[in-house]
């Protein structure tokens, strides 16, 4: 019977050692930025992977850093504003843009931060019209159970450190950081960067298939009609930061006039002016969409306020974060920025159709060569 | 709770078992099997503990029906008409929650009426339970050794996690004498050495080669009217290894899980796809539902005892309900038909004393087994339709865009060549997995032969950390988010 025993432990023992190992290497690698495992250059620096998880490793971060501020929307929040920026008061400030996400997540995004920190005390909110779309629904790795807790679940700590996938993710973390080659990495505050500052694809490139991808995908500009649960979930947050005496400013997305030209052409146009009279009936809203000295940058391989039709560069989040919070206005374009309210929003749906008109007697030819949408 | 879930592996079945042989080291065997059944009822409860007191109910019920039955005298009024009344108590709870909403469905299509389908969520393993019980009260019913049970024995049987949710099917007098056998609590490095190898075994075959099966029997079984034969094909064959590998692994692990406490779980699969008849095949096929459904259906039905053309009936009249028991739906009927018909075909063909060389007789049987799971795994029968049909080529023949450099001599006869959207995307590759995993069933040992040669050395301790090791971290799963420019 000895033999036996003898299996029984050096079964266990190996077994327990080898699950133990293979987690700590993954811990120790941390491709989801998570466990603030060191940093070491040349082996974990570069975690490309964090992208791809972003709901996992900001609802982790919310929960580490207890942030005071917290900046919310879409990849464009996630890539253009920063933490940094000298406006904020309330410290620490964290980046909690998700990628598209609709308003429900985001709504729950900020309820996850509020659980954390109580003490909250200003919140800013970009809107992008996607985010209404009743056909927009819950992105896969959206989890319920991980918002809202105190400590990061269990769960979530043996899925980064011991599943295959993990092991997937820190090789392509070592890979990525031995070669220092990686595309799309974050701050420690949740800001979207771009590794070397450079991305591979031209801007042509860039504009066409992002223009493309809205027009052909589902929840996006495919089809649209506008949720009035997703409005309710605005007025909800809009109502709780009123309640906890938390500051809120809120502003609708700069994105290049050739997003709304897209928009446009998905027949969408009254769509967007009815949500933004909806959303002005809840808060009032800046709004820097439409056709600006800002959104209106010519196409080039070297533009300085874009990295593709919708998304636009940290210099011209800046100017959003100086308007919003009235820093430094001698900066901001006179006409970047309008704040719609239910007195002004007529006017400002009028100003954006006069600002198209002129912008398109200009460039009516660029437009319709870029307009080939692809399939 | 599953047996592939950290909470299981991690959790419960240390948690249970250092309990369970503690309590038993200082002598408190009572209060051991009280643990194992209260831990059972966890084990059971954990998945939706709104179900517990249903199982409960059940196990009190049938525990008053057998104690009756087993002091009645056979054969009497008043004992056919408990055994009857106890019966109904099994069929009434099983069919209002597994077969009334399909019953009033049909009944709807049929007569075209309106009844709303309550909304009842199926209870975890109440098939298996309720058919254990049955049997439990048919033995008692006949019974010539008086089984008297206390009802805390009688409980554990029914509810022994490792057969709960999906058997195998036990038997009273295979498992309370072993619960009953002082030895038996003994803790035995032996056991706990063939268990948790077993165990491991069941585990790999389960979450290593069913489960990524699965996604890609998903896609072809979801666009049945879309595949072409190629595709129809691949997901037929995809399925019958993935529930072949699943079922047959999770009944490898209870049974390793039973040897864990010293008891000794009937096996529940022989290499059923090295079968050469499709009797054969349900000698090999979950044998414990096979014996089952031989004893307390195809028997009391009259079995071979009333001429051939009864025999016939019987057989199909077991399999269809053998059918309707793995699920409320038509597609589980015509499954059972389906298999119904073979049995009949095979003892029609049997009586003539031909024989058939070995590779053929395996050759049909095989098929005849792989059709019938595409009426087991489709939605619905006109999928189930859609698939066959594309099988036997009778829609159009399609084959891989890539293949045409290889055959292109085959466009004469109206072949096509094409992109197969159902197939994964690297198709080559997943075309030999299958073959790997075919050439498996067919030529390799099953778990039970592995087991003969078990030996407790360390290069099997080495070997099955690796194999364990490798079903841990393929667990869990990190689901990303696709992303392109939003």
């Amino acid at each position: 019977m000895k033999k036996y025993k003898r299996y029984n432990f050096l079964f266990l023992t190996i077994t327990l050692l080898g699950v133990s190992g293979f987690g700590f290497v993954n811990a120790a690698i941390d491709p989801y930025g998570i466990i603030n495992a060191p940093k070491i250059q040349g082996l974990n620096d570069l975690k490309p992977r964090q992208f791809a998880n972003i709901r996992l490793f900001k609802a982790i971060d919310v929960i580490e850093q207890r942030p005071k501020t917290i900046l919310l929307g879409s990849s464009r929040s996630d890539w253009g504003l920063d933490p940094n920026h000298p406006a904020f008061g309330a410290k620490p400030v964290y980046n909690l843009g998700l990628v598209g996400p609709n308003m429900y997540e985001v709504r729950r995004y900020f309820e996850h931060a509020l659980a954390n920190q109580p003490d909250l005390k200003q919140v800013v909110l970009g809107l992008d019209f996607f985010m209404f779309n009743q056909y927009k629904a819950n992105s896969v790795d959206f989890d319920e159970k991980r918002l809202g807790q105190r400590f990061i679940r269990l769960e979530d700590l043996l899925k980064t450190t011991l599943s295959a996938d993990a092991l997937n993710a820190s090789i392509e973390t070592i890979e990525a950081s031995f070669q220092s080659d990686a595309s799309y990495l974050y701050t420690s505050s949740g800001r979207r960067f771009v590794h070397g500052g450079k991305l591979k694809d031209s801007m042509r490139t860039r504009f066409e298939t992002s223009i493309a991808e809205y027009l052909n995908t589902e929840g996006y500009y495919k089809r649209f009609k506008l949720s009035q649960a997703f409005l309710a979930d605005l007025r909800t947050l809009v109502e709780v930061c009123k309640a906890r005496n938390i500051d809120l400013k809120v502003f609708i997305s700069p994105s290049h006039a050739m997003q709304w030209e897209a928009l446009r052409k998905a027949g969408l146009w009254s769509e967007f002016e009815a949500w933004k009279r909806e959303v002005v009936k809840i808060t009032p809203v800046w709004d820097f969409s439409g056709y600006n000295s800002v959104t209106t940058e010519p196409v080039s391989e070297r533009m300085t306020n874009f990295w593709d039709s919708s998304h636009y560069r940290k210099e011209v989040g800046d100017l959003v974060l100086n308007r919003l919070f009235a820093h430094a206005l001698e900066q901001v374009p006179n006409d970047f920025g309008v704040l719609l309210t239910t007195e002004t929003v007529e006017s400002g749906l009028a100003q954006t159709v006069t600002g198209r008109a002129a912008w398109v007697a200009e460039h009516s030819e660029e437009i319709a060569c870029k307009m080939v949408s692809k399939r | 709770m599953l047996f592939n879930s950290y909470e299981f592996i991690f959790g419960f079945l240390p948690l249970t078992v250092i309990i369970f042989f503690g309590l038993v080291r200082f002598r408190l065997l009572k209060l051991a099997t009280y643990w194992l059944t209260i831990s059972s009822l966890i084990f059971y409860g954990y998945w939706n503990p709104a179900y517990v007191p249903l199982l409960i109910t059940s196990i009190i019920g049938n525990f008053f029906f057998g104690s009756y039955l087993s002091t009645a005298k056979p054969g009497t009024r008043s004992s056919q008409v408990m055994l009857w009344l106890g019966i109904t108590f099994n069929l009434a709870i099983l069919g209002y929650y597994k077969y009334a909403g399909f019953l009033i469905d049909s009944f709807n299509h049929v007569f075209q009426t309106t009844f709303p389908i309550p909304e009842i969520i199926l209870p975890l393993g109440i098939s298996f339970y309720s058919f254990t019980q049955i049997a439990y009260l048919v033995d008692a019913y006949h019974s010539s050794s008086r089984n008297n049970y206390d009802l805390l024995t009688y409980t554990l049987f029914v509810v022994f996690f490792p057969q709960l949710i999906a058997g195998p099917i036990l038997r009273h007098d295979e498992l309370i004498p072993e619960f009953k056998k002082l030895k038996n609590f003994i803790f035995s490095n032996r056991n706990i050495a063939y268990g948790l190898t077993l165990f491991i075994l069941g585990l790999a075959k389960k979450v290593l080669l069913a489960d990524p099966l699965s996604p890609w029997v998903a896609e072809v079984f979801t666009h049945a009217n879309e595949v072409t034969l190629v595709e129809a094909w691949f997901g037929a064959i995809a399925y019958t290894l993935q529930l072949y590998f699943d079922f047959s692994g999770y009944s490898d692990m209870a049974i390793g899980l039973g040897l864990i406490f010293n008891i000794h779980l009937p096996i529940n699969f022989n290499s059923p796809y090295k079968a050469t008849s499709i009797i054969d095949f349900w000698h090999r096929w979950h044998i414990t539902l096979s014996n089952f459904l031989r004893d307390y259906l195809y028997i009391p039905l009259g079995g071979n005892r009333k001429g051939s053309l009864r025999r016939y009936l019987n057989l199909m009249i077991t399999m269809l309900l053998g059918g309707l028991w793995h699920g409320a739906g038509w597609t589980y009927i015509l499954w059972g038909s389906l298999h119904g018909c073979f049995l009949a075909i095979n003892h029609g063909w049997r009586k003539l004393g031909c024989q058939m060389p070995n590779a053929i007789a395996w050759l049909m049987t095989f098929m005849a087994v792989v059709f019938s799971w595409v009426f087991f795994r489709s939605s619905n029968w006109v999928d189930a339709v859609a698939i066959s049909k594309a099988m036997l080529g009778l829609s159009s023949i399609t084959l891989p865009a890539g293949m045409k450099a290889i055959v292109p001599w085959l466009s004469q006869w109206r072949v096509e060549f094409a992109e197969l959207s159902h197939l994964p995307s690297n198709y080559q590759q997943a075309f030999a997995q299958l073959a790997v995993l075919l050439g498996g069933v067919m030529v390799l040992p099953n778990t039970q032969q592995i087991m003969q040669r078990f030996q407790p050395s360390w290069q099997w301790a080495i070997a099955l950390s690796s194999v364990t090791v490798l079903c841990l971290i393929s667990l869990n799963r990190v689901s990303e988010f696709l992303y392109f420019q939003f």
